[in-house]
């Protein structure tokens, strides 16, 4: 009983931590311009990260050793160095757009300016970081995330034109009006946003603080299996609301306001307050991981002591890293600069990095010496390396459609 | 090179990179290089005689620009003026498996420098630092 509920308790908690600003933006953004024809995308993405996810908590599991760790041992000082480079800007990207995040849902609360919102979000996050114990902290913003499920209900209200919308999703066609390569662009960011790397490093150091063993393995399917394609499920719905309601009158997205107006529309003031609920959460959750995650992938290339398991005291240089961190994402996110373009660019930047986090993962996941019998199968290994292949082609196309559409405009 | 009875290891696959893990369990950097000594005599090997890390260590490893930035820094905040990098003594590895553990607390390591000035100049004047994970 305990056991399942464990389970429960896990799942929804991965379900509700899958979404962040990335998703929130990505989906509702795509939505408004394409419809559901990109809906293929979200699910690529999420067949990605459950894939890979799976490999990288069975492997944190078996060897407690973060994925980063790993990294600088499979290819040395000198090319993890520059993996470190690429996945900590990236990181610390998504920090930045995740407190922007948190601050513009405050924005919506409160009709302060989001600006003024940014260093106390990020003073708070810091705060959790440091006091709160690791399983309390994720569980809670995991479930208060599902409030989002209140999308769901919106849907059922506004009763759209289900096979309509199906339609769209399954034979997808560029919208009259948008080039191929504005199509593919959003693909991308779309994929970028389901297969974020810190997501990879943040789930796999969690699978360590939490010090799972060999029969938490089923923790991490279920997790993985059942959670993030259910938190997919909710990507979806905000693309399915954006069709529905933005798409039509010609409304795009540039702020959350406009995410959370189909759900408004639907369900009124309680709507709207339940969606900034769950842009809180889901927002405030991954900030917390981003800012954590930052810590990680330095202390585990240089091998310091990290995590959470452990007093602040006695892992130092990592909550050194994971302040200053907050402290220059505060510098930047007060400049004005938009959360909203930092979101889009942090997605997209994630597609072109994601085969460095994704390479060694599939690399350590078939090594006896650390995975004993735990190695991976045939299919496992068949999928990781198809998925390899593509997620070289994307990171090879992103940049050339970033400059061809100048970033999707 | 052996270390247990009967069982090689490859300097460079089971030692370079490694984790370093001492005897209470805690992280303590990593393999980032080794000091290898010639004994006299003209058929001698050269010996492992101690694991260098730390970023005087690194700074080797990076190479170019780079690899003479962070060996400048390394310099500049050490006490001393040519430092050199951080060594473990070889005698205090008590087991190579997939990390090396060593069989003195961390803060016996001279690579564990930075972990204290981080600890004592910063962290610790934060309140809560001490306060137990559990």
């Amino acid at each position: 009983m305990k056991k399942l509920f464990g389970v429960t308790l896990g799942i929804l908690t991965a379900m509700g931590g899958f979404v962040d600003i990335g998703d929130i933006v990505a989906n509702s953004l795509t939505g408004a311009r394409f419809g559901m024809s990109l809906a293929w995308a979200v699910v690529l993405g999420v067949v990605g990260i459950v894939l890979f996810a799976e490999m990288a908590g069975r492997v944190a599991t078996l060897s407690t050793r973060g994925v980063f760790d790993l990294v600088r041992e499979r290819l040395g000082a000198r090319v993890a160095l520059l993996n470190l480079g690429a996945s900590f800007f990236i990181t610390f990207l998504t920090l930045i757009a995740e407190l922007g995040g948190v601050a513009l849902a405050l924005q919506l609360l409160s009709d302060v300016n989001y600006v003024l919102w940014i260093p106390l979000v990020a003073f708070l996050a810091w705060l959790v970081i440091w006091h709160v114990r690791f399983e309390p902290m994720e569980t809670v913003f995991g479930l208060l995330g599902l409030v989002l499920l209140v999308m769901a209900v919106a849907l059922w209200k506004l009763s759209p034109d289900w096979s309509g919308l199906w339609h769209q999703a399954s034979q997808p066609a560029v919208t009259s009006g948008e080039g191929h390569p504005t199509y593919f662009y959003y693909a991308i960011a779309l994929f970028g946003a389901a297969m974020t790397p810190y997501e990879v490093f943040f789930f796999s150091s969690g699978a360590v603080e939490e010090k799972w063993t060999k029969s938490d393995l089923v923790l991490n399917k279920a997790n993985v299996y059942i959670g993030f394609p259910l938190g997919g499920l909710l990507s979806l719905m905000l693309m399915a609301l954006a069709t529905i309601v933005l798409l039509p009158r010609s409304i795009g997205v540039d702020h959350l306001s406009q995410v959370a107006l189909p759900t408004t529309m639907a369900l009124g003031k309680v709507g709207l307050a339940a969606m900034i609920i769950g842009f809180f959460a889901t927002t405030f959750g991954a900030a917390l991981e981003t800012a954590l995650s930052c810590g990680y992938t330095v202390s585990q290339y240089f091998g310091w002591q990290w995590g959470k398991m452990v007093r602040p005291r006695e892992a130092a240089r990592f909550h050194l890293v994971v302040l200053c961190s907050i402290i220059v994402a505060v510098l930047v996110g007060v400049t004005g600069i938009d959360p909203i373009k930092v979101t889009e660019y942090s997605i997209v930047l994630s597609a072109a990095a994601l085969p460095l986090t994704y390479f060694p993962i599939l690399v350590v996941a078939n090594d006896r010496e650390y995975m004993g019998d735990k190695v991976n199968g045939w299919l496992a290994n068949l999928l990781g390396s198809v998925f390899l292949v593509l997620l070289v082609v994307v990171a090879l196309a992103t940049i050339p459609l970033m400059i061809v559409t100048r970033a999707g405009s | 090179m052996s270390v247990d009875v009967g069982r090689t290891v490859w300097a460079g696959l089971h030692l370079m990179d490694r984790q370093i893990v001492d005897c209470d369990g805690f992280l303590a950097g990593k393999v980032d290089d080794l000091e290898l000594e010639v004994p006299d005599g003209h058929d001698a090997l050269p010996v492992v005689v101690a694991i260098l890390s730390g970023p005087g260590a690194l700074a080797g490893q990076i190479g170019g620009r780079l690899g003479r930035f962070i060996a400048s820094v390394q310099q500049r905040l050490h006490p001393e003026s040519d430092p050199g990098p951080a060594t473990i003594p070889f005698g205090v590895v008590k087991r190579v498996e997939e990390h090396v553990e060593v069989s003195v607390p961390r803060h016996a390591l001279q690579s564990n420098r930075a972990e204290e000035w981080a600890r004592d100049v910063v962290i610790d004047k934060i309140p809560g630092a001490g306060h137990a994970p559990e």
